[in-house]
């Protein structure tokens, strides 16, 4: 990792509840570029991967922790230094989709600490049993003020395009950044104040 | 801090495995033997060896003495398992124990026990030590192994497994630490090497940075300060834990997730720093333990409330001097202050569930710098799940009368919600009854207290006021107690734990007086009620600690460099529970920071001025033969004897010591309190017996071996003895103890109590300075 190969990095987490398919979702992203997790000894992964946007590389470090389950919310603690936060639900599964705003209850509460959020419905490919519409969660979503999209991790749906999007939009939110920074600095470590203007194309 | 909550472990250890020193980074140690010999999990046999060489193996080896430390694993759930390893001299190899337990120096001991054995081809003395240790039951369900807080109370042994007929040969005995106490020095190795190696500033930066669940990186060129470092620093936020990922040595392989932008602890050998630095770390709070410096680019110190940094700054130097639990108990307070006004916030509506209130936290003590840190406390993790399980805890009818409420209601950080809660619980007892025994558990302390203080004479009841004052909940609107009162009523709570640290904890002691043949151990995990100072039965461990400073000279010489930097005023180990384990791990180790080339004997024993002492009899630990001949006297008689010649001596000592006597005949009896789980046979003298009791002349590790059938051990279980602490005559001993007790008086106390009274006052820095580098000396091997 070291500093020539990229003109961005980017570190992103991912919440959820257990089971809502949040380390497929990663492995499938990252597929075949970055050995399958070494951390899983130590409670904590991530996997690499880069892509290039408008000829601009940027590096993605997916970040996942074990145990998280064990937390109702995450507290600002664990996200206060990520670019990104990816929460994830499983759309079989009501209960994963009634939990998401315990697991934002932190976020919403402090606007000036808020990173970049999106939501993403996982397992698409179980269509059959989906549990929660996509209106629901788009209309959760919007009220959230959250970027939501629907994958599967299984048949690799919308998971380039997941990330793809977040990087364009971390780009963005990066440049923004530092013309706002060029004024009035963040408390260091405060997490980047970031500002909501979105130029790249959500949809 | 520690494992979460989890089933409890299936097994006392899953694997022990000796590893090759891999000779390059890019290659995996090999696995040279292992226990159970057909342990088959090949994730782990691939992954966990790597962590037995956290260091450059490219580079010279870290240090060529044999070291400890203790690696991590975190599973996909986050429930954690230890790697307890001896890396042998000169790093060839490592011994590792894979254990859901955190009991590190139980684990020391036994590798120090198995190394010994193996390097002497001792192989299936080895492991017949580790299936002993197998075939141990571990602890019960409700002992989850939730915090690193290792002290010792209750014993286990390796001789659970009844004696094979005819085997004379030595089985080892290992003292299960007991989770329930706080950490103390210098039994609890980590808090130990921890104090010794960070300047109490850093400390306090450290514990600030983690309170603000920063991501945190310990370096250090010596392993088991390394690790030691990382255990006891989390260990200081009790009873908050660490949330987040922890890794107390990063091994070389995976040293990218430095770069996690989640709040972590990692600890890093001085000889992968740098790799580490090179990955343009952000916002990263780093301590170098070898150079003492903290990095930081927060500031988390000041926002901290002024007055509980001050605390800390004041009073750590001192504590961290002073053997027992002063520095946990330090660090406990300061939680208190910070947290404990979530107490008031504690919503209990009747027939409901209880609830916490972040509104009514926050609005606590408004425009004060304690509100300013409420309010960025609410959002750390840590703070979420401790007011999580508190809930839980309160709503299951488990009661939470632990040692943190206890501080808080000491020191005043709460207005005292004991009054609504009482209500609640009594409704919620009309419903279900599930809540009587938590308030039955706040307020038998108190009850107590008052008998021992009652008999304890003067000072006990000045200590007797303060607590009453503090326990009652009069200190109606926390804000109100002024600060003074507060260090006051600490000051005159500790007269009492100080006399009888004085009077007891010196003392050669008849080793081993109880010991217990069967395993019985006092599960860790769940603190329980009972747990305040006044009614854990603080003299047993006191006279394990007592024992275990006879394991070396060089412990011995600790204590008394500590002591005699002792200050009545400040000193804050309001009652010593060490643990009794330590002692086995350090003695046996040439290699370990504990033990110590050469016994220095008597000499280090006294206190340098002896001038003001009286002439104390030739009986102090230096002499084994001593030790050995009380052994072999006859348990009555024994105590008839040195009373003759101490009464004469010091007239001040009986009385002091008829006042501890009356107390252990009301501590002798943990059973009346609810602090025991029902079914876990806590026999009062199991404690007593605790291992380090064990005659262990300091100079041979083999000592640590305690025969099963040795006879000296069930010498001093002798009946009187016996009956006179059996929890169903607590009075009975009145009259007993007081001569069973004296002997100690007359062997050692008499001197330092009189060192104690006429000194006084702290001595001058100066004369402190030097003392500390000799207390770091013995960590440095």
């Amino acid at each position: 990792m070291s500093m020539e190969d990229y003109d961005f990095l980017f570190k992103i987490v991912l919440i959820g509840n257990a089971g809502v398919g949040k380390t497929c979702l990663v492995r499938r992203f990252t597929q075949g570029l970055f050995p399958p997790g070494q951390g899983a000894t130590i409670g904590v992964d991530f996997m690499i991967k880069t892509v290039e946007i408008n000829g601009e590389k940027v590096k993605l470090q997916i970040w996942d922790t074990a145990g998280q389950e064990r937390f109702r919310s995450i507290t600002q603690s664990y996200y206060r230094s990520a670019n990104a936060l990816i929460l994830t639900y499983d759309i079989t599964c009501e209960e994963s989709f009634r939990c998401l705003p315990e697991w934002l209850r932190e976020i919403e509460q402090y606007a000036s600490n808020k990173v970049i959020t999106v939501l993403v419905g996982n397992k698409i490919d179980l269509a059959e049993r989906r549990e929660v519409s996509q209106q629901r969660a788009e209309e959760f979503s919007e009220a959230q003020d959250m970027y939501y999209l629907e994958t599967s991790a299984k048949e690799s749906d919308n998971v380039e395009k997941l990330f793809l999007d977040l990087a364009c939009r971390l780009i963005s939110e990066a440049r923004q950044n530092t013309l706002v920074n060029n004024v009035s600095s963040p408390l260091p470590g405060e997490g980047k104040s970031i500002s909501y203007l979105t130029c790249c194309n959500f949809n | 801090m520690g494992t979460t909550a989890e089933g409890s472990p299936t097994a006392v250890f899953d694997w022990f495995f000796e590893a090759a020193r891999p000779s390059s980074l890019q290659e995996d140690p090999l696995i040279l033997r292992q226990f159970p010999p057909d342990f088959r999990d090949q994730e782990a046999m691939q992954m966990v060896p790597k962590f037995c060489f956290p260091f450059d193996v490219e580079r010279e080896p870290p240090s060529p003495a044999v070291q400890h430390f203790t690696f991590a694993l975190t599973d996909l759930v986050g429930n954690r398992r230890f790697g307890f390893c001896r890396l042998r001299a000169g790093a060839r190899s490592c011994l590792c124990i894979l254990s859901h337990l955190p009991w590190f120096e139980v684990f020391y001991k036994v590798l120090n026990t198995v190394g010994d054995l193996l390097a002497q081809d001792q192989v299936s003395e080895a492991e017949e030590t580790l299936l002993n240790l197998l075939q141990q039951d571990p602890p019960g369900p409700q002992a989850t192994p939730r915090l690193e807080l290792g002290s010792g109370a209750a014993i286990s042994s390796g001789q659970g497994a009844p004696p094979v007929p005819g085997k004379s040969r030595l089985l080892p005995c290992f003292v299960v630490p007991d989770s329930g106490c706080l950490p103390s020095i210098p039994e609890n190795r980590n808090l130990t090497e921890l104090v010794v190696a960070v300047t109490d500033e850093n400390l306090v930066g450290l514990f600030a940075a983690l309170l603000a669940e920063r991501r945190v990186l310990l370096t250090a060129s010596k392993l088991s300060t390394l690790t030691s470092c990382v255990h006891a620093s989390c260990a200081l936020l009790y009873p908050m834990r660490w949330e987040h990922v922890l890794i107390p040595t990063l091994p070389p392989h995976l040293l990218d997730y430095c770069c996690a932008p989640m709040p972590y602890l990692i600890g890093v050998h001085a000889s992968l720093a740098e790799k580490v630095r090179d990955k343009a770390l952000e916002d990263v709070v780093v301590l170098n333990v070898d150079s003492n410096t903290l990095e930081t680019p927060f500031e988390d110190v000041r926002a901290l409330p002024p007055d509980v940094v001050s605390l800390l700054r004041l009073r750590l130097r001192k504590a961290a001097l002073t053997p027992g639990e002063g520095v946990s108990r330090l660090f406990l307070k300061a939680q208190a202050l910070l947290f404990g006004g979530y107490r008031d916030a504690l919503v209990y509506s009747p027939g409901l569930p209880a609830t916490f209130s972040e509104e009514s936290f926050l609005a606590q003590k408004p425009g004060a710098p304690l509100q300013a840190f409420h309010q960025r406390a609410v959002h750390l993790q840590l703070f979420k799940q401790f007011i999580e399980a508190r809930l839980e805890k309160l709503n299951s009818g488990e009661g939470f009368s632990d040692e943190f409420e206890q501080e808080i209601t000491r020191c005043g950080a709460s207005s005292g919600t004991l009054r609504s809660y009482q209500l609640w619980a009594d409704n919620l007892k009309k419903g279900g009854g599930a809540l009587l025994h938590s308030v039955k558990a706040k307020t038998q302390p108190a009850v107590k207290n008052i008998y021992r203080s009652a008999r304890s004479g003067w000072k006990g009841m000045q200590s007797l006021l303060v607590y009453k004052d503090g326990d009652s909940g009069l200190h109606r609107g926390g804000s109100l107690r002024a600060p003074a009162l507060t260090s006051r009523s600490e000051r005159l709570q500790q007269r009492l734990p100080i006399t009888r640290h004085f009077g007891q904890n010196r003392p050669l002691r008849p080793s081993k007086r109880l010991r217990l043949e069967e395993i019985t151990y006092k599960p860790p995990g769940e603190r329980s009620p009972s747990l305040s100072p006044e009614d854990t039965p603080g003299l047993w461990p006191e006279e394990a600690l007592d024992s275990s400073f006879l394991g070396s000279g060089e412990e011995l010489d600790l204590l008394s460099e500590i002591l005699d930097s002792l200050s009545i005023e400040t000193k804050s180990t309001s009652s010593l529970r060490p643990s009794q384990s330590l002692d086995c791990c350090h003695q046996g180790d040439p290699g370990t920071c504990f033990s110590l080339p050469h016994r220095p004997g008597r000499t280090s024993w006294q206190p340098e001025d002896q001038t003001e002492l009286e002439p104390q009899p030739r009986s102090l630990p230096g002499d084994l033969s001593t030790l050995h001949n009380c052994q072999s006297l006859d348990a009555t008689s024994y105590p008839q004897n040195p009373t003759a010649q101490t009464r004469p001596k010091a007239n001040q000592v009986p009385s002091q010591f008829s006042a501890t006597a009356a107390d252990l005949s009301t501590e002798g009896n943990p059973e009346a309190s609810p602090a025991i789980p029902p079914g876990i046979q806590h026999h009062p003298g199991s404690g007593l017996s605790a291992e380090p009791t064990q005659p262990s002349p300091p100079d041979s590790p083999q000592l640590l071996l305690v025969p099963p059938e040795s006879t000296s051990d069930t010498t001093w279980t002798s009946p009187s003895l016996e009956s006179s602490l059996d929890p169903s005559s607590p009075e009975d001993p009145g009259a007993q103890l007081p001569e069973l007790l004296l002997p100690h008086a007359e062997e050692q106390g008499i001197p330092d109590t009189s060192v104690s009274h006429t000194r006084g006052g702290p001595e001058p820095q100066a004369a402190r300075r030097p003392r500390v580098a000799d207390l770091k000396k013995c960590f440095e091997s």
